[in-house]
């Protein structure tokens, strides 16, 4: 890239102004605060625009105006790009306004953000840094404000150090390493998961084993048996065969011999019968002959004259109870009479009217009652008399009855075994005719038994034959349904086994896919972690390596070239280790010329270093120096015309106000504020 | 006749106050030693200045002491060394000549060198120092034989090596042959070393620094120095210590910087430094940053002054780093291929790519790690 020309307008000190730049070295020259640096920040802004933090528009827009610009006009890989960037004052704040890019007079508009991203297109920036605010590489390559360098090495070396690996490119190992950690630790998840489903496999490998092993050992016991099987059905229909075909003469046989038993039964049963009834009838005879001795003479009843007697009692009792009634009244008569007596002769007062009652009236009603008494002693005399006979005659009657009932009874007896008799006698003939026809029965059964025995006994060798073949089959109906039973166990058996190897064989291929993801998982953890960080580590080291050697030795070129005092190097993480007299020296403590020769040197440094590490950015024939020799002594600017002339750059901008550096550059721009605006004068 | 003869003060050399401070003391009580000594007159043989136009604040002390010498009618005699030599000429010691302070013995006659004659009756001539040698044709210029005719007793300054002596081969230097000979006493500097040698009727010396001059020499001499010398020559060496020196030296062949700082402290502790000049080196490899030792809290001594030298303290490195030549990505390349085994080229750098990923601005992590971890899946064919 090589600086054509700018044209500021309403940019800080500037009113309108149009600056140049020759090929070659050029001095912007001027007193402090003529607007030198001013340029350089027009520069950054063409370029850049506004960068948070760095580059504000409130700093860069003229007090007063209300809206700037800056037109820069430069060569980037032989193309003539001009580049206009707009600022506008707001409310707000000082802003942004789009603006235009021209490449080889091919003009396009664009917003701030737009044109950024053509200028880092345009300059080969790696793109990342679009979304920075800061452009590190042109920071340390081309233009870094003259405060910025001391900064850096007056910050924290992890401050520096991150920014320097950032400028390198070195951060992006950190971050390659970083984002493989996360995948790592993804991978690492996603194993442990793979290794709980696979941490069976050996088990279940092995279940398998056995299982198929248990199959075959089972096939193989079937396969034995089947012969046997077949072998013994056989033998077992052959068997019931013969069975059918002895079944019949069996049956015949069962039969007469069911015939037989019961014929025997029956048999049994007359005999009991003819016995039960012989007994019987020897009983009847018995006690026919025994009645037969007793005297059985009938005579006239007695009912009649029983009755007769019962009739008479009843009316005597009938009398009886009336003397007796009688008998009761006749003493309460007297009774009543005797109290009356009594009462009257302790009465002195009648208790109706309260007249006295006299003596004479007591002694009447005495009398009174006294014939009263009389009468019914009399009466009651009569009576007992009456009830004396009456009784008498009772117990005659009474006598007389109990006779007749007596001889009655005894009658009946006789008519009673009279008819006995004659029903035994009947029961004797029955009997005897049932004798004779169980006897005759009996002869009958007897006979068929014979015939049936006869026949029995024929067929009784046929029976043993049977019960043997019955047996044999029985023996051999047993044996086949064991074998059966086996051959069915066995059968049963197969089916959930193969079911389940057929489930276990399915799972296992699904573990055994899951090992090999699992080993594939393995793999690429040990690759990532054995190979690729490592050789990022490695790469990381060399660069790194490469970038401090490289860094150090042009560091300690250019710093030998201001200052030869000085043992000066980089340790290990880019910080000058600066050694006087043999001993270690802090950056601070060095001279306010020495630490600007110290930041020249590291920005040269940097500035080297980043165009080799980068060899297609456009920036490496440009080179800006604001203020660069602030503090320097004399002999010390001497030097610096040496360092320019070795730096050998196509376009260096040198911002001074050293008149000195004047004799160093090719050409000269003098600005001058006249009126609180810059002039090149 | 007696003489002192001392060199390489480097007035203004050191850029510690208090050092600077020990520096000047160091010529002071030199100059002392030679008004108590009763010498005839002083030699200087170079480098009275650490630089050919030094700080006016050493000036105005050493001129201080030079006129104390004066007063006492003490002749001081010098030649430029290779510090305070300037071509230009811009040197303070033509200032202090002209004041009439000093001599310079280097003095040309029709392009020929000319002795200096002390009133004592001794002869004084002698060749600057320059840097890097330049001097060597000064050396080859020498009317040798002219030198060596002169009679009386002869001194030559000079102010480089001699090879033949010199402690260390790779200072350039002179061989003896270059002096004249004949010389009663040839008054060396440059080298800081305490050195003398008899060559042929009289004495070739190096008196070492006044003050030692560095790190290095604070360590090894502790101290400086000067020669008083008589014409029987008869060389006595007189030390001048301002300030005590005790020095630690540590070599560490691993460990971590915190495990090195507490040796160090241990070390330290051991040691009595009360305002003392305190030497630590430290050298070796670390496992991790030397810069992580905390030395400001570490040195925070009663000590007069502490100087550290860390210079060869390094960071380990587990394997041997070449250097690579070529681009970042040449060196990748280079690299991939040099440590590939079961890996391709191919795969590695594509990773690198893959994973060469940031967050993106209101990207959340997880899925900032969901982004990663897809990227990643489709390239190795993993199903994460």
């Amino acid at each position: 890239m090589k600086l054509k020309k700018i044209k500021l307008e309403n940019i800080r000190s500037y009113d309108v102004q149009e600056v140049t730049f020759p090929e070659g070295s050029l001095l912007l020259s001027g007193n402090i605060g003529s607007g030198k640096s001013s340029i350089l920040l027009g520069i950054d802004f063409a370029l850049f625009g506004l960068q948070r933090g760095t580059l504000d528009g409130n700093a860069i827009l003229r007090n007063g105006t209300e809206s700037g610009s800056v037109e820069l006009l430069m060569e980037i890989d032989n193309k003539l790009v001009e580049i206009k960037r707009n600022l506008k004052r707001t409310s707000t704040g000082v802003v942004q306004k789009s603006g235009h890019i021209s490449i080889d007079n091919n003009k396009q508009d664009g917003t701030p953000v737009e044109l950024k991203d053509k200028v880092l297109q345009l300059l080969n920036y790696p793109r990342e840094l679009l979304t920075k605010n800061k452009s590190l590489i042109y920071r340390y390559t081309v233009y870094t404000p003259q405060e910025q360098m001391k900064q850096i090495l007056l910050g924290k070396k992890e401050d520096r150090l991150e920014t320097l690996r950032k400028v390198f490119g070195i951060d992006k190992y950190k971050r390659i390493k970083d984002n493989t950690k996360v995948v790592i630790t993804k991978i690492k998840e996603k194993r442990k998961f793979f290794e709980g489903e696979t941490q069976n496999l050996s088990e279940k490998e092995s279940a398998l084993n056995n299982q198929q092993t248990e199959l075959i050992l089972l096939e193989q016991q079937v396969k034995e048996l089947e012969p046997l099987f077949l072998l013994k059905k056989q033998e077992l229909e052959r068997k019931q065969e013969e069975t059918k075909e002895n079944e019949a003469s069996l049956q015949h046989l069962l039969k007469l011999k069911k015939d037989f038993a019961l014929l025997e039964n029956n048999l049994k049963h007359l005999s009991t019968k003819k016995q039960e009834d012989q007994i019987l009838l020897n009983q009847t005879i018995e006690k026919i002959g025994l009645i037969q001795n007793q005297d059985l003479e009938l005579k006239e009843s007695y009912k009649e004259l029983i009755e007769t007697n019962k009739q008479q009692i009843d009316n005597i009792e009938k009398e009886i109870r009336q003397i007796l009634n009688k008998k009761q009244e006749f003493k309460v008569h007297k009774a009543n009479s005797l109290t009356l007596q009594s009462k009257i002769q302790d009465l002195d007062s009648c208790p109706t009217c309260q007249q006295e009652v006299s003596i004479t009236h007591k002694e009447s009603i005495s009398r009174k009652q006294e014939v009263i008494i009389t009468e019914m002693d009399k009466n009651l005399q009569e009576l007992e008399t009456k009830e004396g006979d009456f009784n008498t005659k009772i117990t005659t009657l009474k006598q007389n009855l109990e006779n007749l009932t007596k001889r009655e009874a005894e009658l009946e007896l006789i008519k009673h075994k009279l008819q006995e008799l004659n029903e035994k006698k009947q029961k004797k003939r029955d009997l005897e005719q049932k004798q004779e026809a169980l006897a005759k029965a009996i002869t009958e059964i007897n006979n068929n038994k014979t015939t049936l025995e006869q026949e029995i006994n024929k067929l009784q060798s046929k029976e043993e034959l049977f019960t043997k073949i019955k047996s044999e089959k029985e023996v051999i109906e047993r044996e086949f349904r064991e074998l059966e039973l086996k051959k069915a166990s066995l059968e049963a058996k197969r089916t959930p086994l193969e079911n389940q190897l057929e489930s276990l064989k399915k799972e296992i291929m699904a573990k055994r896919n899951v090992l090999e993801k699992l080993s594939h998982f393995n793999k690429t953890q040990t690759m990532l972690e054995q190979t690729f960080i490592p050789t990022l580590n490695l790469i990381e080291k060399s660069v790194m390596f490469k970038v401090h050697e490289e860094f150090n030795s042009i560091f300690i070129k250019w710093l030998t070239m201001l200052i030869d005092t000085l043992n000066i190097g980089l340790d290990e993480e880019f910080t000058p280790k600066i050694q006087q007299n043999g001993y270690d020296i802090d950056y601070e403590y060095l001279s306010g010329g020495e630490k600007t020769a110290v930041a020249l040197a590291y920005r040269l440094a940097l500035n080297q270093v980043i165009n080799r590490m980068m060899v297609d950015i456009n920036t490496k024939g440009l080179l800006i120096l604001d203020e660069p020799t602030d503090g320097f002594s004399s002999e010390q600017l001497d030097k610096v015309k040496d360092l320019i002339n070795e730096l050998e750059m196509e376009q260096i901008v040198l911002v001074s106000h050293e008149t000195s550096v004047e004799s160093f550059v090719d050409n000269i721009v003098r600005l001058e504020k006249q009126d609180h605006s810059t002039q090149i004068v | 006749m007696k003489f002192a003869h001392f060199a390489d003060c480097h007035i203004g050399g050191w850029r510690d106050e208090k050092l600077k401070q020990l520096n000047i003391q160091a010529f002071k009580k030199a100059i002392q030693i030679c008004i108590e000594r009763q010498v005839d007159f002083v030699l200087i043989s170079g480098d009275l200045f650490n630089t050919a136009l030094p700080d006016i604040t050493y000036i105005k002390e050493c001129v201080n002491e030079l006129k104390k010498l004066k007063d006492k009618t003490i002749r001081t005699y010098i030649i430029p060394g290779s510090h305070d030599f300037s071509p230009s000429g811009k040197t303070m010691l033509d200032v202090l000549e002209k004041a009439d302070l000093v001599t310079n013995v280097m003095q040309y006659q029709d392009q020929k060198l000319t002795f200096t004659q002390d009133p004592s009756g001794a002869k004084i001539v002698g060749i600057y120092g320059r840097k890097g040698g330049l001097d060597r044709e000064d050396y080859k210029m020498l009317d040798k034989p002219a030198l060596e005719q002169e009679s009386g007793f002869k001194i030559f300054m000079f102010h480089t090596a001699i090879n033949e002596f010199k402690p260390d081969p790779h200072i350039p230097g002179e061989p003896v042959t270059s002096l004249p000979k004949n010389f009663q006493y040839y008054a060396g500097g440059h080298i800081h070393y305490i050195f003398q040698k008899k060559l042929d009727q009289g004495y070739l010396t190096f008196p070492g620094a006044l003050f030692p001059n560095n790190f290095k020499e604070l360590e090894e001499w502790k101290h400086g120095g000067l020669y008083i010398c008589d014409e029987q020559l008869n060389l006595e060496y007189i030390p001048i210590q301002l300030k005590e020196v005790v020095s630690l030296n540590l070599n560490f062949q691993g460990g971590e910087p915190e495990q090195a700082e507490q040796r160090i402290r241990e070390e330290l502790e051991k040691l009595n430094t009360k305002d003392k000049i305190v030497t630590v080196r430290i050298s070796g490899e670390l496992d991790g940053k030397p810069s992580d030792i905390n030395f400001k809290k570490l040195l925070n001594l009663d000590a007069y002054i502490v100087l550290r030298n860390t210079a060869k303290l390094k960071q380990k490195t587990t394997e041997q780093t070449s250097m690579k030549e070529g681009t970042v990505e040449e060196i990748e390349k280079e690299l991939i291929q040099e440590g590939k085994q079961e890996t391709s080229e191919e795969l590695i750098a594509t990773l690198m790519k893959v994973l060469d990923k940031e967050k993106q601005e209101g990207e959340k992590t997880a899925d900032f790690e969901k982004r990663i971890t897809a990227d990643v899946s489709k390239t190795l064919y993993l199903e994460i």
